[in-house]
């Protein structure tokens, strides 16, 4: 049987040697070395790659917790027994939770050591026997809560998952018209899905931003809205939303698809914060004639300067400066200047979520040249 | 005669000052005589794993347990010492 290969890192000159020995000793157990404080322990194990590491929970730079973290870093198939002449509940809750798998007091003697040793390296968990009844409760909730985190987040993503892969979504379209005229600039894309739980597009996207996979599921709906393009009315644009992560993947989406008939919507559902990241990759997409839409503007995060920015064609009116607009000044007077803004920037604006004839009415006298709602035309599927 | 104000300065100094060497007393011992021991146990037991013969194996036996015993005793009085308010001497 190969040994179980261990490395140890404690301050203590007096407990390292005994430990060292101890290991070189017992036939079952191959020692690659010894560290006295965090910063060794981390660079000892990064290079050696041990079965099991005992580590010192007091010692230099940083203490084992740290050490703890690093190793679990750079090594994470090495099991870490914590050391500690501490039985302090918060202490070894830090170092179990830093990532250590067993914890063994320093008055456990030379046979539990290797014992412990031996079945850390098996995967076990062993805990000095010594660690009172309160502890053991205590961190048998902090593993059940740990354990109710990774299923909940398991379930999450297989349900994204099962979504993209099952195209359990459907696309719908909304016209956005020229308010005088009332021809159809365009038709917004958006996602209804069809799988459990019952919840807005806004939850979903939400939802597959928490298990990481908001660019792969932006990226699935967009291609079916994208296929549907021939569809549309010759002279209409297509306008699809994206949120910001999305944009440097959706260029090979974009290329087949007849570029200078569709619309970008950049959501916003958090400030942009690198700007020099994201501006090739729009470059690129107007380049090939695609055309680029502020999504919410006067909400949340899709701020004045971070629209002057992207130099949008299209501005869309948030919205919560819509509704009752022709009876509120104060919305009256924001839109205004949203209205000029836009025109600096030689980009129209398009005020979402029309609901009413006072509204459109308003929204005409302020001389704003497209629109969409539920009172011009609900999403629907295409004809 | 120290004024009552002095009084309850030198009471508070006086706690303040036993409160830092309780902690000095109890670091020193967790760090220092808790690990040398911690050590003198496991050398026993590098010993005790070497022989052969069941006499002094029991021997070995026997000087585990009073050195765990000691440990046990030592923390024991580390704890006492972490726990103690310093407004109030210690017990015994």
């Amino acid at each position: 049987m190969t040994p179980i290969t261990v490395v140890i890192a404690d301050d203590d000159d007096l407990l390292r040697g005994a430990l060292a020995d101890l290991i070189n000793s017992a036939p079952e157990l191959e020692l690659l070395g010894s560290a006295i404080d965090a910063d060794q322990a981390i660079e000892l194990v990064c290079e050696k790659h041990p079965d099991a590491a005992v580590v010192d929970v007091k010692m230099p730079a940083g203490g084992g917790a740290r050490a703890a973290r690093g190793i679990q870093e750079c090594s994470p198939e090495t099991r870490i027994i914590a050391y500690s002449g501490h039985d302090d509940r918060a202490i070894v809750l830090e170092m179990l939770s830093a990532g250590a798998t067993s914890y063994l007091l320093k008055g456990a003697q030379a046979t539990d050591v290797v014992d412990t040793l031996v079945r850390a390296a098996r995967g076990e968990a062993v805990l000095s026997p010594e660690i009172t009844g309160g502890v053991v409760a205590e961190l048998a909730l902090h593993v059940q809560q740990r354990e109710v985190e990774q299923e909940q987040q398991r379930e999450l993503t297989d349900r994204i998952r099962r979504t993209i892969d099952e195209q359990r979504f459907e696309v719908v379209f909304q016209p956005i018209v020229d308010l005088a005229s009332g021809d159809v600039l365009a038709l917004e894309a958006l996602t209804r899905f069809s799988d459990e739980p019952v919840q807005g597009p806004d939850r979903w996207f939400a939802d597959a931003k928490l298990a990481g996979m908001l660019v792969e599921l932006e990226l699935s709906t967009a291609r079916v809205a994208l296929d549907r393009l021939g569809e549309l009315p010759p002279t209409a644009y297509m306008t699809f939303n994206l949120s910001p992560e999305t944009v440097p993947h959706c260029q090979s989406l974009v290329d087949g698809a007849g570029a200078e008939r569709l619309v970008i919507e950049l959501t916003e559902h958090a400030a942009i914060d690198d700007y020099e990241e994201l501006s090739p990759h729009l470059k690129k997409l107007r380049t090939a004639g695609t055309r680029l839409a502020v999504d919410d503007a006067g909400a949340g995060f899709a701020s004045l300067r971070h629209t002057l920015q992207l130099a949008p064609d299209f501005i869309k009116l948030d919205l919560s400066l819509t509704t009752g607009i022709d009876c509120d000044r104060g919305r009256r007077a924001l839109a205004a200047g949203l209205i000029g803004f836009a025109h600096e920037l030689n980009a129209d604006i398009i005020a979402e979520g029309i609901e009413t004839r006072g509204e459109l009415l308003a929204l005409r006298a302020l001389e704003v040249r497209y629109g969409q709602g539920y009172y011009l035309a609900a999403p629907g599927p295409l004809p | 005669v120290p004024s009552p104000e002095r009084e309850s300065e030198l009471a508070r100094h006086y706690a303040q000052e036993l409160a830092r060497d309780r902690k000095w007393v109890a670091d020193e011992l967790h760090d220092d005589a808790l690990q040398a021991m911690g050590a003198v146990l496991l050398r026993l037991g590098i010993l005790g794993r070497q022989l052969t013969d069941p006499e002094q194996q029991a021997l070995i036996e026997q000087l585990e347990l009073s050195t765990r015993e000691t440990i046990a005793r030592l923390r024991a009085v580390i704890a006492r010492l972490q726990d103690m308010p310093a407004d109030r001497p210690p017990p015994g």
